[in-house]
């Protein structure tokens, strides 16, 4: 993971403890939501929230499951998705 | 959620013979729907859960432990205070005379389960939980918890089978009710001025509606389970993948849902510009087992025009976006603070304030998915448990309410309704069509 994904992974996690998850709840990059009772609602939650901070609207195809598991796919997958906006495919 | 994964012991209150807690707003919500319930002669609002058990699983010896079972019994001691200048609150009525409260039922067929306990009423006035132990004539056997809604969540049920089992984690170290909110007031009233307006910025007064005036409902709830195999369950999931549910199956359900009443009403030859649902959501943290008494929960709004309802992708385009922008404006939370605002006016004036704009309406039918919550309950005293289901209130209006839930990867729908709001005919209809636009996105011929 690169320093990048690896920062906004721990953003998204800081998100999660401050506003979904109860109080002595840990949490990492690599922990599948699913394990912590981690809703749809919830990822909806994180989703918006990479929209508002950092301007980064998720395409469709990029809403797999598999990269809605944890917070390190989903920070890759944010990643990417910026990095496509900026330099759309030929 | 696996029981590795929940946290060590949360916040320990010993038991408090003492006990006296605030309701919390979506308390509040839950006796607003009681009050409705019982006002049109219905009974209250009770939800139950259903634990299929295996056959092995021996009831007298599970009636001999809930007897005994000291959470149990002061969940059957909870009352509800309203006092004049304050929230109304919750306390342990010790003096409480508590016969029976559990009870054991041989030789039961389906039809009686329907009308003995899964119509079973329930006060606060005089204990807010019961369980049946039935032994079916088929061989089968359950053990059905009833609660009043007011005091248990979905959650809540789930912590309260948990206590209730003899080989379970009891408690588990987590308290009997949530902390109370930290929001001070001006934000709370904020927020709460907030989603008012948001509520009323639009007309409801031409909202879809089963139940027409001058009917009261009181023949009871009728129930009927759609279930789907596992691998049927993943034919409903590639659909709602398919139909553009990317961040949540509920949103395909929830268009299947209208979709399939919706033909209801062209069979009525009734067209409505839109029909209006509420999802309700857990606000409580995640990552714990949590709090047995008290909701904590919020909602998110639906409307859907008839021209989106064409297609089951239109619907689900249209859900989406909604869902998003709610979310993207906080609303949930601030749903949360205009409940807690609602807990200081009366319940009569609560209810006027929702009846007004819809016409005593509440919604085009109440809809809620649990998604793998009950994945939990594999075992109960020590026997495999088959089948886990969710049954809730049909209040009426709107006489209709569909609840999804899946266990051990099969998904079931509980479709529980009221014969004055919707016929058996018409409810064959719509399972039908429900059916079809589950597994194949389009209505069935």
């Amino acid at each position: 993971m690169s320093s990048n994904e690896q920062e906004l992974a721990e953003e998204l996690c800081a998100y999660l403890r401050s506003h979904v998850l109860a109080k002595q709840v840990s949490i990492d990059p690599d922990l599948p939501f699913a394990q912590l009772g981690i809703d749809s609602m919830s990822i909806i939650e994180l989703v918006m929230y990479l929209e508002r901070k950092h301007g980064v609207a998720l395409p469709d195809k990029a809403l797999h499951p598999e990269n809605l598991r944890t917070a390190k796919s989903l920070a890759r997958c944010a990643i990417q998705a910026r990095a496509d906006a900026v330099l759309p495919s030929r | 959620m696996p029981a590795s994964s929940v946290a060590p012991s949360v916040t320990h209150r010993p038991f408090d013979p003492f006990l006296t807690q605030p309701i919390t707003g979506a308390d509040n919500f839950q006796l607003l729907l009681d009050r409705h319930m019982r006002k049109q002669g219905q009974q209250g609002n009770v939800v139950r859960l259903e634990l299929r058990l295996a056959p092995s699983a021996d009831l007298e010896q599970l009636r001999g432990h809930v007897q005994r079972n000291g959470i149990f019994m002061l969940v059957r001691r909870i009352r509800l205070a309203r006092p004049i200048a304050r929230a109304p609150y919750w306390y342990q009525d010790k003096g409480a005379d508590l016969p029976g409260g559990v009870e054991v039922r041989t030789a039961m067929d389906r039809a009686d389960f329907e009308a003995v306990v899964l119509n079973r009423d329930l006060s606060l006035a005089t204990g807010a939980a019961f369980i049946d132990l039935v032994a079916f004539n088929d061989g089968s056997k359950s053990l059905v918890i009833s609660a009043h809604h007011a005091l248990f969540d979905q959650r809540g049920m789930m912590n309260l089978a948990r206590v209730l089992d003899p080989e379970g984690p009891g408690m588990g170290g987590e308290a009997l009710f949530p902390e109370p909110s930290p929001e001070p007031w001006p934000k709370r009233l904020k927020h709460a001025v907030q989603v008012m307006f948001y509520m009323l910025g639009s007309p409801f007064w031409y909202l879809a509606r089963l139940w027409v005036k001058g009917r009261p409902p009181q023949s009871g709830t009728r129930t009927r389970v759609l279930r789907f195999s596992a691998s049927d369950t993943q034919i409903v999931d590639q659909q709602a993948w398919a139909q553009g549910a990317r961040l949540g199956r509920s949103h395909y359900h929830l268009a299947a849902t209208t979709m399939a009443l919706r033909t209801v009403f062209m069979q009525r030859r009734e067209r409505h510009p839109y029909f209006w649902v509420s999802m309700p959501l857990s606000r409580r943290p995640r990552g714990v087992r949590g709090h047995l008494l008290s909701n904590q929960l919020s909602f998110v709004f639906v409307r859907l025009h008839d021209q989106a309802l064409g297609s089951v992708a239109t619907s689900v385009a249209s859900i989406n976006e909604q869902i998003k922008e709610q979310i993207a404006a906080g609303l949930p939370a601030k749903y949360v603070s205009l409940l807690e605002v609602l807990r200081h006016i009366p319940l009569w004036w609560f209810g006027a304030m929702v009846n007004l704009p819809m016409r005593g309406a509440y919604a085009s039918f109440a809809f809620s998915d649990i998604g793998e919550d009950h994945d939990e309950l594999r075992t109960f005293a020590g026997v495999d448990v088959l089948e886990v289901l969710n049954y809730p209130p049909a209040p009426c209006p709107p006489g209709l309410t569909i609840t999804f839930m899946r266990h051990a990867g099969e998904l079931k729908v509980v479709l529980a309704s009221v014969e004055e709001a919707i016929s058996a005919q018409e409810m064959d209809l719509f399972e039908r069509q429900l059916n079809a636009l589950l597994r194949t996105g389009e209505h069935a011929s």
